[in-house]
């Protein structure tokens, strides 16, 4: 079943590289290397390429079921399922985006909270940064797709932050390598899963894609923009442990961030807070894209306003924030959140795939019998 | 016939009728008689729009020396014009006095007319650029006759494709209104938008081209332009030759440019007149000062209310040493400073031009440093508000200008509230709403997103003019292929 966008509503092609791009990035960075190293020791960079490896695929085969299909979640689900079935499982990947919505925001608003402003109070930070996202969404796809362009490049600034340990590394912190058990560096990289866990907003997004001339090469942006995250991902590792002592990065709960202390400007004293202030625009594209999913599927299910579903979602999430507004609480809903979105990445994706090729298979026998 | 039935002939009578009754009612409406060799003629005219040295050696001599004729038709042939209209609809006879016409009857209201154009013409001069002066380039600028405007385009563009589309527009005023266009440059989905929109405007008055401005923008509620001014007849032409359409109005010294991307609006045409590096140069020094001008005191509230940790040790005692003994939060001080600046701006414009030299000095010298000794502001603010006002100027385009200096309020609200995260998520609004802006149905970001790095050889920096070739069927009359290749309008 095919889905039909109008032509003026659509986005160029190599915009899909900062969707995703800007989709992946987003809180996960600030603290995934305190995790894995937790779990793997210094051999965790092997994990973010096995994790990354694994997305590679995972996303492989959602990119041959879209171009198949040429539709989006919804279609493909309903073709799939039947009407009832499929459209209870989109409902239950909209209730997915919401928690992806409902973790980023949170993460930031305790960042703010413990770096920048420890006495504002939860709804200041939260509503504003809510009106901000809801100026975007309203602007459809389109404007979405502009903000996560403009991320990247707002975001300069702080990889350009990273040079400042690089004159500090020991990097015979990184010997002797592999010295940890297999199974021990596999759970690192299922811990890695909150820093890829945007990728399925890919069965939303594609359809609004431009295809640039005859042949169907929106696909190759894909791959590019999750080897990207790989790379920078295992780069901003690496310069973390070669920078650290062993023991010292589980001392730290956003290690990034202090790596940002030690950025020396003669104009400026703390960096960490022109960080954080910029850190508004990686993680914009994060809850603009995942509202904006969310809010489409049920607007494709009940045919209710997307504004207003938009709206309610923001209210939602403002009133049952402050319950998880403190480390601990956040730390428990990240990890369930996370073990979802790694069921939903790993599991849920290439069970799909694989269902539509076992589907496929069966109509052509089906029709070869009549 | 039915143009000559019984009724309407009685219609026409009694509206010519009413139009003679309404001009005599008015002191400056002549009607006299000559008698001709033959024949004696009725002249009527209004003597303030007429000029009478036309009127006396080109009209009355021919006519009195040389006519034989007896009718109107005769008489025509003798008149040295170039346009002369021979017409009985009341409508026309009316319109054409109005103008400044002169009407030739042989006799007194009757039917027919010889309508004949005495018009006069009192323009000033073509003068320097009032708002847009440039350093090295030409300096003449638009005048307020539409006629001498499109003389000053074509002078310039002398193209068989040069097209002008003349309208009027105005209930009341029924001012004169030309859209001008390279037809097989410019998109034809762009002339159409314009027509269209300039046509169907309904207003009773028409005293600038702002007002069109206003109406056919794309989203008037916005404070940022989305068509291009300019009193350039050069600005202008280099715009016709992007593809653009250029309205100009009978009585404005001003073109309005559309369609418009964001970046144009910082170009200034000073930047071909240097060579390449220095104009890039020049061109990032100016995007710096804008950003510099709306960034720089929101920070000073955002930093000195909230982030005092962002300063360096050494510059912090010198800025609390300016602040010490400012009974005012940086706030207060920074709503104050900036709403005098304003204030003095907007002073600075109303005023006549013998006493502005005085204001000068009392805004600057007085005011400035006088509540700097009095310490009701820091002169730390003072150098960053002077500074970001005078960087804000750098930017070409007036309407540009003024929105971004009041840009700056919001900014310094939000920082006042929520320090530097408020300046981020008002930045993030004024972005969002940005790209929700577009000029004539094209995005305001058209080259830098959707990105086609092909086009921006223009905009952040200038590259070599050898680099910016325009298209090389520009001649070729029939060029549509030429036309619908061009990948900037198509989106």
């Amino acid at each position: 079943m095919t889905l039909e966008i109008k032509e003026n509503k659509k986005v160029s092609p190599y915009l899909l590289y900062f969707i995703i791009y800007g989709n992946e990035i987003g809180i996960g960075i600030i603290n995934y290397q305190r995790a894995i190293t937790n779990s793997a020791g210094y051999d965790a960079w092997l994990s973010i390429l096995i994790m990354g490896l694994a997305v590679f695929i995972v996303m492989w085969m959602t990119t041959k079921l879209l171009e198949e299909h040429q539709g989006d979640l919804i279609t493909i689900h309903k073709s799939l399922f039947g009407k009832w079935l499929g459209g209870f499982l989109s409902f239950l990947l909209s209730l997915y985006f919401l928690t992806i919505t409902i973790t980023v925001l949170n993460t930031y608003v305790l960042l703010i909270q413990v770096w920048v402003f420890p006495t504002m109070s939860y709804w200041e930070i939260s509503i504003l940064l809510s009106i901000v996202a809801f100026a975007y969404i309203n602007g459809g796809l389109r404007s979405i797709a502009s903000i996560s362009f403009l991320s990247l490049i707002f975001s300069v600034p702080l990889i350009l932050a990273m040079t400042a340990p690089l004159s500090h590394l020991h990097f015979d912190n990184l010997l002797p390598i592999a010295n940890h058990s297999v199974p021990s560096i596999f759970a690192a990289s299922k811990k890695l899963s909150l820093n890829y866990e945007g990728i399925s907003i890919l069965l939303l997004v594609y359809p609004f894609i431009k295809k640039a001339g005859s042949k169907d090469s929106r696909k190759q942006w894909v791959f590019y923009a999750t080897s990207m995250t790989t790379v920078g991902y295992l780069v901003l590792y690496l310069i973390t442990i070669t920078y650290f002592n062993p023991n010292e990065v589980d001392k730290y709960l956003w290690p990034t961030m202090t790596l940002w202390k030690i950025v020396d400007l003669p104009f400026m004293q703390r960096f960490e807070y022109i960080g954080i202030t910029i850190w508004i625009f990686i993680i914009l594209p994060n809850i603009c894209l995942s509202l904006w999913g969310s809010s489409r599927i049920f607007k494709s299910l009940f045919s209710i306003n997307q504004r207003l579903v938009v709206s309610c979602f923001i209210i939602f999430i403002n009133l049952t924030g402050p319950f998880f507004n403190n480390q601990p609480r956040l730390a428990i809903w990240d990890k369930y959140q996370s073990m979802l979105g790694l069921c939903e990445m790993l599991v849920y994706l290439p069970f799909l795939y694989l269902y539509n090729l076992v589907y496929k298979k069966m109509r052509k026998n089906h029709a070869k019998q009549h | 016939m039915k143009w000559f039935s019984k009724s309407q002939q009685n219609l026409r009578e009694k509206q010519l009728h009413n139009i003679y009754a309404m001009l005599e009612d008015s002191e400056d409406y002549i009607s006299n008689t000559f008698q001709l060799k033959n024949t004696t003629i009725y002249c009527s005219f209004i003597r303030t729009m007429v000029d009478v040295h036309i009127l006396q050696h080109n009209i009355l001599t021919p006519l009195i020396q040389q006519s034989d004729g007896s009718t109107l038709e005769e008489l025509r042939t003798v008149l040295p014009f170039e346009e002369i209209i021979l017409t009985t609809e009341s409508h026309t006879i009316k319109e054409k006095i109005l103008q400044g016409y002169v009407l030739i009857q042989t006799e007194k209201n009757g039917k027919q007319g010889l309508v004949v154009n005495a018009r006069v013409n009192h323009n000033r001069d073509i003068s320097h650029p009032e708002v847009e002066y440039s350093v090295l380039g030409p300096n003449e600028s638009f005048i307020e006759s539409l006629d001498v405007n499109i003389h000053l385009l074509r002078k310039r563009l002398p193209l068989p494709n040069f097209k002008v589309k003349e309208t009027t527009v105005g209930k009341f005023t029924k001012t004169r209104t030309a859209i001008i266009y390279i037809d097989g440059i410019t998109d034809e989905e762009t002339v159409n938008t314009v027509m269209q929109r300039v046509t169907a405007i309904d207003y009773d008055q028409f005293v600038d081209v702002a007002v069109i401005l206003q109406t056919i923008e794309d989203n008037p509620n916005s404070s940022f332009p989305q068509l291009l001014d300019t009193e350039r007849p050069d600005f202008t032409v280099s715009s016709l030759l992007e593809g653009k359409v250029a309205v100009l109005m009978d009585g404005s010294p001003y073109a309005v440019i559309g369609p418009i991307s964001f970046i144009e609006f910082f170009r200034a045409l000073d930047d071909y007149e240097l060579s390449w590096y220095v104009a890039s140069i020049i061109r990032i020094i100016r995007m710096i000062s804008i950003i510099f001008s709306l960034l720089s005191t929101p920070l000073y509230v955002a930093i000195l209310t909230f982030h005092y940790q962002l300063i360096p040790r050494n510059l912090l005692a010198t800025l609390i040493s300016s602040r010490i003994g400012i009974p005012f939060p940086p706030l207060a001080e920074v709503l104050f400073m900036e709403l005098t600046l304003g204030v003095l701006l907007e002073a600075g414009i109303r005023l006549p031009s013998k006493i502005s030299q005085t204001i000068g000095i009392v805004g600057g010298i007085v005011i400035g440093t006088a509540s700097v000794q009095a310490n009701l502001t820091s002169n730390v603010l003072l150098i960053l508000v002077a500074m970001a006002a005078l960087a804000s100027f750098t930017t070409p385009n007036y309407r540009m200008n003024t929105t971004l200096r009041l840009l700056r309020f919001p900014l310094i609200l939000f920082a006042a509230l929520w320090g530097m995260y408020g300046i981020a998520c008002c930045a993030g609004l004024i972005i969002a709403h940005l790209f929700t802006l577009e000029s004539l149905g094209r995005p305001y970001f058209h080259d830098i997103f959707p990105l086609k790095i092909k086009n921006l050889k223009d905009s952040f920096i200038r590259l070599p003019l050898s680099k910016q070739k325009l298209p090389a069927g520009i001649l070729r009359q029939q060029d549509p292929a030429r036309a619908n290749k061009k990948s900037d309008i198509d989106e």
